[in-house]
């Protein structure tokens, strides 16, 4: 009798669950069949009738039946929601070719981009960042590095002058002097800085950039200078271009050079770039003069050192494959925007 | 400076080396060629010929057929020359030739009549750019030879670039003796005798300036033809690039291109009386110099006069009285030594910058004065048929400083410590005896033309280097230990910064710290004091130390906003130029940024373009956001003064009491001065200011682990009432547990009548140690409202 029904209850839940359209649905069927009131334990009320050896028998039945319908309900039921959750996905769906949004984005200028990058590889040698002023006076910006004022050398020099002798500063070298008459050697110092030049065309800006650098200390070599500014070359460079060390004159040091770096259109072999010479001039350097060392009351033959210059629009000229200095300096933000 | 091979060929042998490799020699030590030159490369089969006859063409009538013979055979050439006759002789390029343009020629013919070759022009030969005709050449030229030869076409040029104090190197002989060294071939002197006739006139140099002139030789000469030089000499000057004058002249030019020794010919018969005096120019005084110019003379300028008047304006320019002309027969050869600073003050005063000044300014050899002299005489008895009368008449100051010997130390070690190598004493004896320094065993005597230069023994250090070239010295880094410096303060805040305002969207731009009057007018700032103004400026616009960066940045907007770039948010970390008192310029490092339009790149959906034009308490939030990074704390704001700003919206930013920047829009008045018709935002930060100000440490405080309660409180309050008032009323009676408040609301409308404004804040109340009731937060909530309205004029809504 019970077997009956519990056979009849099965067939009518498989009808219902195959017409089951929902999560919902599946529940209600969880209520209907199976729940405290559910037909289920209708049925089971009338186990009592039963002979007591038939019980677990019939018991087990009705235990199948449960456990059976219960896992159907269940796969029924994650099917109906995956399918519930995939429409709601589906309604936050967006086209991913669509343009993106983005804040104006912000950069530094590429000179300073520069600046910082050169910083950073003399940091790691150990040089002190070191700053002064722009305005200057002609005993720090020539004198005082042997630039006396019939000095031939002065023409290389295009100075603004203000009133009574002052001047806007065509090197930061000046602050080497003002460093070494206030302390003692050692110095490994770096001058970024601002500089002037009574000059303008497409590679010449009437103010401009400058690292300047000094290390200052017993028996310090021309052989460290090579070692030094190959090593800032080639790390801002590129380890593959080659640097050449060829003699200059410079008022301030004695020997001096110039520090070409291996043209990187060409590379080496002569371009319009390099003026066909395979090679671009980048700095000058030099064993610093012991008329400087005497202007700044330090012994000539107690201590010696090495000083560059480095021109940072140049850098950053060549590094970005800027044609004109000019485009550095009139902040079109179309150009300040790529870097 | 230019130096044509073939006439460095003739005092040191360059077989076997070429061009390029002697440009790369020369390059590793120390003069830097600037272009290697090729002259004539392409010419060849350029012959000389005579001109026998000239005909009148058949067919055409500005054609001319012309006979030529080349010493053998006649050739019929057809030309549209003008300027020739019969007798001339030609430069002309037979079938075969090629010229400078690369045109080869062949036999043709010219409207119906055969034309074998070409009489050629000076450009044709590749030798000047414009020519008025067929190049006419000295009767006395041989027929037939080959011209490219004869006439030095083709040569290669070496522009080399000498260094300032190199002056010794500024001539054929002085560049000859560098390459002698670095190639060890002997170098070769040109003929210098000469003969010498006897003469009774006895002439007298006077010097009344010893420091101008401490070497003065002059040579009377008699009989000399002037006339055109011969072409050797002209073609070599023109390689050069100095332009052919006349014979004297021409010779005079070259001894000087030759020894760098500059000579000056007087026309002896147009000088009044046998005395010459090297002296001061007066003041006022006036000449008339070889340029035809009339010029003011002064004290400061050194001039040769003879008993009537100034003659020259020593080492810089002759004068027009008693200068060479086609008549002149006699001449008095001057060579001297005139000091390098006094020519370099007079030439630059006088606007002079003569081939003999930029000479004697570098310093030209005390001992080669009179080799240069005998070497003009010698070339004046050889071309000009001239005769040396009497001796010459010579002043030499041997007390004077260049004419003393010079010894710089020499010693092996040190100058391998300083260059970091281990040369050995022998290979460094010999490059420098190469280079005619006489050495002692602790001495180097510096020979006479290099005077100028070596003071001290590391200059023998980079001569040896220089000679052997850089590159075998050793790369070393140095492994000593030198600690870097902390940054100072003020060079962190302007790192910080400039990251900051990249972060934020900024842009940095770098402008001139020359600024225009223009950007005083626009921005109304009053004109600064003359000391911050250049007094060679290049331009106007860039003629004065800025006292703002606002202007450079207004000017920036302006001019991307006319090329169309409509949404700015850009900032600049610069110097700029104060007076603290007379004469004593200051400078401070700021900070500016300035914004306008969008920060979004082109939003298309409604919401994203409802976000964001910035306000004025954007702006502010960005102030404070830079400041709180830079560890500053206690900002207040003041109402701004400043006329550039819009008057109701901007402030003065202050920490304590000093103004440390400012921020708020431009006023529109201004921005009609830069053309700008949209709001800009700017702010504006003296960075050297804060780094005045004390840093605020960098400490962990404890936060309440115990919910918290909101309440809000909603005010009705006049309008005229400000924030500021409100503000430190609720500061003084904020309950003890009230953790911090919030404005949320803030609006104006009609319907809370015009004169009043709705303010709405929050406040969260929260215990350190436990949680607090209800009873408790209402309670405290309460009394303080009441205190609220009972000390403001507002009511609670």
């Amino acid at each position: 009798m019970i077997e009956a029904q519990l056979k009849e209850l099965e067939k009518q839940a498989h009808v219902e669950l195959s017409h089951a359209a929902g999560v919902q649905d599946i529940e209600a069927l969880r209520v209907k069949y199976l729940g405290k009131k559910g037909a289920l334990t209708d049925i089971l009320k009338g186990l009592a009738g039963v002979d007591a050896s038939e019980r677990p028998r019939i018991g087990q039945l009705a235990n199948q039946f449960k456990t059976e319908l219960s896992e159907q309900l269940t796969i029924k039921s994650d099917g109906f929601s995956a399918t519930e959750n995939r429409a709601r996905l589906e309604r936050d769906r967006v086209d991913i070719h669509l343009p993106s949004f983005r804040r104006n984005t912000g950069r530094l200028h590429p000179v300073q981009r520069v600046m910082r990058e050169v910083q950073e590889i003399f940091g790691r040698l150990g040089f002190s960042v070191k700053e002064g002023p722009d305005v200057e006076t002609e005993h720090y910006n020539f004198e005082s590095l042997n630039i006396p004022s019939d000095h031939p050398a002065r023409d290389m020099h295009d100075t603004f002058y203000l009133k009574m002798g002052q001047l806007l500063r065509t090197h930061t070298s000046p602050v080497q002097i003002r460093t070494m008459e206030t302390q003692r050697p050692p110095i490994k110092i770096i001058v970024p800085g601002n500089v002037y030049r009574c000059d303008m065309d497409i590679t010449h800006s009437p103010m401009f950039h400058q690292v300047e650098g000094l290390y200052v200390d017993e028996s310090v070599s021309f052989a460290q200078l090579k070692g030094t500014l190959t090593y800032f070359l080639r790390e801002f460079f590129g380890h593959e271009r080659d640097v050449r060390f060829r003699p200059s004159y410079f008022p301030f040091t004695e020997p001096s050079t110039e520090v070409d770096v291996q043209c990187g259109r060409c590379e080496g072999s002569g371009c319009a770039s390099c003026k066909y010479s395979g090679w671009l001039e980048i700095l000058g350097a030099g064993m610093v003069n012991r008329k400087v060392f005497e202007s700044v009351g330090y012994d000539p033959d107690e201590v010696t050192g090495f000083a560059f210059g480095i021109g940072i629009e140049r850098l950053a000229m060549l590094k970005y494959k800027i044609s004109d200095i000019r485009l550095l300096y009139e902040n079109d933000l179309r150009f300040l925007s790529q870097f | 400076m230019k130096f044509p091979l073939s006439w460095i060929a003739d005092y040191v042998d360059l077989t076997g080396i070429t061009p390029s490799e002697l440009a790369d020699r020369l390059n590793r030590s120390g003069f830097e060629v600037e272009e290697v030159i090729n002259v004539g490369e392409s010419l060849c089969n350029i012959i000389t010929g005579r001109i026998e006859s000239i005909s009148k063409h058949p067919n055409a009538d500005r054609l001319q057929v012309t006979q030529i013979f080349d010493g053998a055979t006649i050739h019929q050439v057809v030309t549209g020359a003008q300027n020739i006759s019969e007798g001339d002789i030609v430069p002309v390029s037979l079938p075969g030739a090629v010229l400078a343009n690369g045109l080869t020629i062949k036999p043709s013919q010219l409207r119906g009549v055969p034309s074998n070759g070409m009489l050629c022009s000076e450009t044709e030969l590749g030798i000047s750019d414009t020519a008025s005709g067929i190049w006419i050449l000295d009767p006395a030229t041989q027929l037939g030879v080959d011209f490219v030869v004869e006439g030095l076409l083709k040569d290669t040029i070496l522009d080399v670039s000498i260094l300032p104090n190199r002056g010794d190197c500024q001539s054929m002989l002085g560049l000859a003796r560098e390459i002698s060294v670095l190639l060890n071939r002997p170098l070769r002197l040109p003929p210098m005798d000469y003969s010498v006739t006897e003469s009774i006139e006895k002439w007298q140099i006077n010097i009344t300036e010893p420091e101008v002139c401490p070497i003065y030789f002059g040579q009377r000469v008699d009989r000399v033809t002037n006339g055109v030089a011969p072409l050797k000499m002209r073609r070599r000057l023109a390689l050069a690039g100095i332009r052919s004058v006349d014979r004297i002249v021409d010779i005079t030019n070259y001894v000087m291109l030759e020894t760098g020794q500059p000579l000056h010919a007087f026309d002896k018969n147009e000088l009044s009386g046998t005395t010459l005096t090297v002296g001061n120019a007066m003041s006022g005084e006036m000449a008339q110099t070889l340029d035809d110019e009339v010029r003011e003379l002064n004290v400061r300028i050194p001039v040769i006069r003879d008993e009537a008047s100034v003659v020259a304006i020593a080492g810089v320019m002759g004068g027009q009285r008693g200068s060479i002309s086609e008549k002149t027969t006699a001449l008095f050869l001057e060579a001297a030594y005139f000091s390098p600073t006094r020519v370099r003050k007079s030439r630059s005063e006088l606007g002079l910058r003569t081939e003999s000044a930029i000479r004697f300014e570098k310093g030209v050899d005390p001992n080669g004065v009179r080799f240069a002299l005998h070497r003009a005489l010698h070339l004046l008895q050889e071309l000009a048929g001239a005769t040396s009368v009497g001796a010459s008449v010579e002043h030499m100051d041997v007390t004077h400083p260049i004419l003393a010997e010079r010894d710089v130390a020499f010693n092996s070690e040190k100058i391998n410590r300083l260059l970091g190598t281990d040369y050995s004493r022998s290979d460094m004896a010999q490059v420098l005896t190469s280079l005619g320094f006489d050495l002692s065993e602790t001495t180097a005597r510096v020979p006479s033309w290099r005077r100028h230069d070596i003071k001290e023994w590391p200059c023998l250090a980079e001569e040896i280097a220089r000679i052997q070239g850089y590159d075998p010295i050793p790369e070393a880094l140095d492994f000593r230990m030198v600690v870097q410096e902390k940054p100072s303060r003020l060079s962190t805040i302007a790192t910080v910064s400039e990251t900051f305002w990249v972060d934020q969207g900024f842009q940095q731009v770098q402008t001139f710290t020359m600024v225009s009057p223009d950007d005083f007018k626009a921005t109304q700032i009053p004109m600064p004091s003359e000391w911050l103004q250049i007094q060679n400026p290049l331009t106007p616009s860039e003629s004065i130390l800025r006292r703002y960066l606002m202007p450079s940045l207004l000017r920036t907007v302006s001019y991307n906003l006319k090329r169309q770039n409509t949404d700015l948010q850009l900032f600049e970390v610069g110097k700029v130029f104060y007076l603290a008192q007379q004469g004593e310029i200051r400078e401070h490092l700021v900070c500016g940024a300035i914004c306008t339009g969008n920060r979004f790149v082109s939003p298309y959906s409604e919401a994203e373009k409802a976000a964001e034009q910035p306000s004025f308490f954007h702006l502010k939030g960005l102030v404070e956001e830079l400041l709180s990074q830079l560890r500053v704390c206690g900002i207040s704001y003041g109402v701004s003064v400043y006329p550039q700003y819009h008057p109701h919206m901007s402030a003065d930013i202050r920490i304590g009491d000093i103004t440390i920047g400012n921020v708020g829009f431009f006023h529109p008045d201004i921005l009609e001065n830069y053309d700008i018709r949209q709001p800009v935002g700017y702010i504006g930060l003296n960075l050297s200011g804060i780094a005045g100000v004390p840093v605020v440490p960098m400490e962990f405080k404890s936060f309440g682990r115990f919910p918290h309660t909101r309440r809000d409180l909603a005010i009705l309050a006049p309008r005229t009432l400000g924030y500021q008032d409100i503000d430190a009323k609720i500061r003084e009676y904020l309950p003890g547990d009230a953790a911090h408040y919030f404005l949320f609301d803030q609006f104006e409308s009609d319907k809370i009548g015009m004169d009043n404004k709705s303010l709405a804040f929050g406040f969260i109340y929260q215990n350190m140690d436990r949680t607090l009731s209800d009873d408790e937060v209402n309670h405290a909530h309460d009394e303080f409202c009441r205190k609220l309205t009972d000390s403001l004029p507002i009511s609670i809504r």
